[in-house]
């Protein structure tokens, strides 16, 4: 089903945060929009959103490809984003990524046998005071979860579904 | 000391339409509106000597000024991309104090007569956009935001805008081109946004916390903000300390506050009680300053910083200590920035890949005498050359880095040289 | 008119109008800055670096406003950091160096960066002689290579974007004239970047891939071996090629060509065309030549194609030698002169139709000319015929169209339309149309005010 069709409500009111005139502005929370359901946007909702917003379908995928927070394949359910950018690496990062690696039994960039995981490091979240730390991203209304701080310890890759 | 900006460490549910009134919100949106012409509370802010807290410091009513009149209609946008290694202010801001940040795009809106307020906030941030919308959503149920606000004909729209992982949509032209629905891509500048903005249109960046100054500055007059601070720099700032310290965090300071005071006060000093090495004002975009007692002492604002060879930012402190080598460091931050860069100008693209393969060589053992100089030769090769700070900011640490602490540079090829 | 400012390009002293940027100012002073994502057609992007300058501007007082002078000369302020040729606009008085230390040792940077990154295989690339990172390497890059061979990065090198286009993502410099030309002048965005960083790669998305009319444009201006067309790959070496002037016949626009021919053994010897290029005509069509035009020379192989002249004797066409069929033509139509007519279809370009004429009029026969395809003597009576300049059409012009799909019977022309709607700086751009029939009519003139409906189809 198209997106138009499936979400009438929401795509209504992003086209309403911006003038009709650029309406083009949309296609960052349509495509958020697109990422709902299955954590990674389809080449027919690339589609639907280039004809929503009379654009071309190469534009769109363009766009995709630019932000780190779209994805095109299908990977994990969540995607379990862990920062080890300079602030965070100086208080534990790298060891608690290498720890996670180890209790999830993946590498950077693979995702768990039941697909539920894909581990991914990540630039600085803007959280740098509550390291070692990381964040989820999954399908789901509110795509990218709060950051979390629980130690490599708490069961991580378990609980992750509740989020 | 009662903070201005962090006000929800000091009144609880401040974050609450009712409190936050209480606490005479909206005072000064009101007074703005019903009271002042745009031009008036452009001058406030001029005097109070508010400079952006977004990093480049410029002041802050002298770039409201600078809005075209000629060419309608304005917008603000509120910068909250918040995206510099180190920086974590904003957030804290927008979870803790929303209303009044709110209150500070409205007041700029008013100034610059825009009708409609886009807050772009890096993706990372969907969970706080939405609470801003809850909070956007109330802002208009009890009337202060919409058309005709307090019976003026003044109309008011503020909406959120998700980014989706990309550093350089801070940097304010490509975080246009970002809003406008393309690649988040610096536009070449000038025309800078006062004239050319979104849609092409005159608008005003400002930062998120440089917005959530605005409405104290209109409440108590600019003298009371010029009383905090220095000269140079007037008011607070909020230092994200980060690092090597005991207790990371946001401190709400008044410029001029010393790095020592900063570490060692409010950061209760170093882990296991080790010396500081190297100080990073302004995230991974800084120089790498070499400390010592003088740097500790020197107080914390834009001029004073300057003369320690780095910029303030900002103000996102890295603290490095003694176990820290600086090879490291700067194979930390270049990943960084080969990672943000957008890919848009040669200098940068090539240059951080180079930079890349050159930091990664050096820091796993693998390099050279020879390499560590090429890796200085390059940055300083792209130093001015870029079409954006981005790539400027990519090389501050290589350069400082070795310049400042050739040693830990000779240890880490010691093995090939 | 507009304002013409005088400045000094490395010691010489030029006037040019106000608002033309410093590289096309310095070209004017016959002075060539090095450029590679700088397209006179092109809106300026400042995003290769390569055209790095020394811009310095009179120094204004700060108080009065007036130029300070220095020795009965404005004293210069000259920007800190080098700037982009190709982005800044001449200003009263400005002074430009090129070729100073400082200036040669930015565009030597950018050609090193560039280099980092690029496969360096010139002599398999269809570019090699005709290739702007070749030439700018020879004349300004460094002689040494400081970044490790091994380090490259390897992509993809031989994608074919859609039928007629091949991509080489390794020699690509990302400089986004395809894509901005597909988007500014095409107003088919159907070439866009996917990733970003040094990851940045041109994709298109389009069903069929590249899906446009224009697409061969893109070789053109491709400042290196990254777009090729499928035609002229590995075709033949750019210096082995004679160029010959021709008019494309393929529709009315009458597009100003290059052929460009070599002999081949694989024809016997004959002389082949191996690949057409358009020939700058302003007022025609630019720089530019739709895909027709491009690829449709084919038909020139065909084997039944006359090539050589045959004579009718006898109810039989024998071969003759070219000398032998001409007196043999002069005398058929001398004989009959009469009776001479001469007919001749529109496909022609004006200048066959001409000499043809010529030809029925030293005769004192007739001709008959087909040269209505473009409107012919309705067109004419509007005003538009041989000699109208398309170049020119811009803001204000009203365009009406009238039972023709431009996009399919003349492509230029639609391109032509779609770009004088574009205003400088304005950020909607038209899009594309829709579908291939698209806004038949720009909605501008009162004559025209109703725009394409049900019920009218074709206006
Ligand atoms: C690469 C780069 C990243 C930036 N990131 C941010 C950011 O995350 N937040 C911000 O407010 N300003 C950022 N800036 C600065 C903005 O371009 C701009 O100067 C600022 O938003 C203006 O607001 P201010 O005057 O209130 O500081 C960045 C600049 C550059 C060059
Ligand atoms: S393909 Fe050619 S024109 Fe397009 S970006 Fe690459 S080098 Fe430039
Ligand atoms: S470095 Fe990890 S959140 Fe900032
Ligand atoms: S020619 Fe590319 S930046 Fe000027």
């Amino acid at each position: 089903m198209s997106l138009e069709k499936k979400y009438p409500k929401e795509v209504k009111q992003l086209l309403a945060k911006y003038p009709p005139e650029h309406k083009r502005s949309a296609v960052m929370p349509l495509l958020y929009l697109a990422q709902r359901e299955e954590g990674y946007i389809t080449r027919e909702a690339m589609q639907d959103i280039a004809r929503i917003l009379e654009i071309t379908e190469t534009e769109v995928a363009s766009i995709v490809g630019f932000y780190t927070l779209y994805h095109d394949k299908k990977e994990g359910k969540y995607r379990m984003q862990v920062c080890t950018d300079l602030p965070c690496a100086l208080r534990g990062a790298d060891e608690f990524l290498d720890n996670l690696c180890a209790n999830l039994g993946i590498k950077v960039g693979e995702t768990t046998e039941d697909g539920l995981v894909t581990l991914e490091s990540v630039m600085c979240l803007a959280a740098c005071d509550r390291a070692p730390m990381f964040q989820t991203q999954g399908p789901r209304r509110h795509q990218v979860s709060r950051v979390h701080d629980r130690g490599p310890h708490h069961g991580i890759g378990r609980g992750v579904e509740e989020e | 000391m009662t903070h201005i900006l962090l006000r929800h460490r000091d009144i609880p549910d401040i974050n609450t339409l009712n409190v936050y009134k209480k606490n005479g919100g909206f005072a000064a949106f009101k007074k703005a509106v019903t009271k002042m012409k745009p031009a008036e509370v452009t001058e406030v802010v001029k005097n109070s000597g508010l400079r952006g807290r977004g990093g480049a410091g410029f002041p802050t009513g002298m770039k409201w000024a600078f809005i075209d009149k000629n060419n309608w209609p304005h917008y603000v946008v509120a910068n909250a991309d918040e995206s510099e290694p180190g920086t974590f202010k904003d957030r804290e801001i927008m979870e803790g104090n929303p209303f009044q940040f709110l209150e500070g795009v409205a007041i700029a809106s008013y100034a610059i007569g825009a009708n409609a307020a886009y807050v772009y906030l890096r993706g990372e941030f969907w969970e706080l956009a939405a609470f801003l919308d809850e909070k956007i959503a109330e802002m208009e149920e009890a009337g202060y935001l919409g058309e005709d606000l307090f019976g003026t004909d003044y109309s008011l729209k503020i909406y959120t805008h998700l980014g989706a992982g990309a550093y350089i949509c801070g940097e304010e032209t490509a975080l246009l081109e970002s809003l406008e629905g393309k690649r988040g891509q610096p536009r070449v500048r000038p025309p800078f946004p006062p004239s050319y903005g979104l849609y092409g249109k005159p608008t005003i960046v400002n930062n998120v916390e440089t917005l959530t100054n605005v409405p104290l500055i209109l409440a108590n007059g600019a003298d009371w903000y010029k009383s905090m601070g220095t000269v140079d720099s007037a008011g607070v700032k909020i230092f994200s300390l980060s690092g090597r310290v005991r207790k990371p965090g946001n401190y709400e300071l008044p410029f001029g506050t010393t790095f020592r005071q900063l570490i060692y006060e409010y950061g209760m000093g170093i882990q296991e009680g080790r010396p500081v090495k190297a100080i990073m004002p302004a995230g991974a975009s800084s120089s790498l300053i070499a400390v010592d007692d003088k740097v500790l002492d020197t107080p914390m604002d834009y001029a004073a910083v300057r003369t320690l060879g780095a910029d303030l930012g900002s103000a996102s402190v890295i603290v490095l200590d003694d176990t820290v080598s600086m090879d490291w460091v700067v194979n930390k931050t270049i990943h960084f920035f080969k990672h943000e860069s957008c890919g848009k100008c040669t200098t940068c693209r090539e240059g951080n890949y180079w930079m890349r393969n050159l930091t990664e060589r050096i820091h796993s053992g693998k390099g050279t005498g020879a390499d560590v100089d090429l890796l200085l030769n390059v940055a300083k090769q792209m130093q001015g050359k870029c079409l954006c700070a981005l790539g400027e900011f990519s090389t501050m640490a290589v350069v400082t880095g070795i310049e400042r602490f050739p040693q830990d540079f000779k240890q880490a090829v010691r093995s090939n040289s | 008119m507009t304002k013409q400012v005088s400045l000094t390009i490395n010691g010489k002293q030029i006037t040019v109008p106000d608002g033309t940027l410093v590289v096309d100012a310095a070209k004017m002073a016959g002075i060539d800055i090095p450029v590679f994502c700088h397209h006179p057609k092109l809106e300026p992007v400042g995003m290769c670096r390569m055209c790095l300058v020394e811009i310095g501007r009179p120094m204004l007082d700060r108080n009065t406003g007036q130029v300070v002078m220095e020795n009965g000369q404005p004293k210069i302020q000259f920007m800190p950091k080098l700037e982009t040729a190709c982005t800044n606009r001449v200003s009263e008085g400005m002074v430009v160096m090129t070729v100073s230390d400082n200036a040669k040792e930015g565009q030597r940077g950018t050609v090193e960066l560039l280099l980092t990154s690029h496969p360096l295989d010139c002599p398999i690339c269809d570019k090699g002689g005709e290739c702007p990172l070749q030439n700018l390497t020879m004349q300004f890059g460094p002689g040494k290579s400081r970044f490790l061979y091994d380090e490259k990065l390897h992509l993809e090198k031989q994608v074919p974007l859609g039928e007629l286009i091949w991509l080489d993502r390794e020699r690509c410099i990302q400089c986004a004239r395809c894509i901005r030309f597909q988007d500014e002048i095409a107003g088919e965005a159907v070439l866009g970047f996917d990733e970003r960083g040094r990851n940045t790669q041109i994709i298109s998305l389009s069903d069929p891939g590249f899906d446009s009319v224009f697409s061969g444009n893109t070789t053109d201006i491709c400042p290196v071996g990254a777009l090729t067309t499928a035609d002229f790959r590995f075709g033949a070496r750019p210096w082995e090629l004679k160029a010959q002037a021709s008019i494309c016949t393929q529709c009315p626009v009458g597009c100003n060509t290059t052929l460009n021919t070599r002999r081949e053994a694989k024809a016997g010897g004959e002389i082949v065309v191996k690949r057409v290029m358009p020939r700058q005509n302003e007022e025609v069509n630019e720089i530019w030549l739709c895909d027709k035009g491009r690829f449709a020379y084919h038909y020139t192989e065909n084997k039944k194609r006359l090539t050589r002249p045959l004579v009718r004797k006898d109810d039989k066409l024998a071969r003759a030698s070219w000398d032998a069929a001409a007196k043999f033509a002069a005398e058929k139509f001398s004989a009959n002169k009469k009776d001479f007519v001469v007919l001749a279809s529109g496909r022609l370009a004006n200048e066959d139709l001409f000499n043809l004429k010529s030809l029925a009029d030293t005769v004192g026969g007739r001709a008959i000319l087909y040269s209505d395809m473009g409107g012919g003597g309705l067109t004419r009576l509007a005003g538009v015929g041989a000699g109208t300049n398309i170049g020119a059409m811009g803001a204000g012009d009203a365009i009406l169209v009238v039972a023709s799909d431009l996009y399919e019977e003349a492509p230029i022309w639609w391109c032509a339309r779609q770009t004088s709607r574009r205003p400088r700086r304005d950020v909607d751009r038209c899009q594309p149309a829709p579908d291939q029939t698209g806004p038949l009519c720009e909605v501008r003139h009162p004559l025209c005010l109703r725009r394409r409906s049900k019920n009218h189809p074709r206006l």
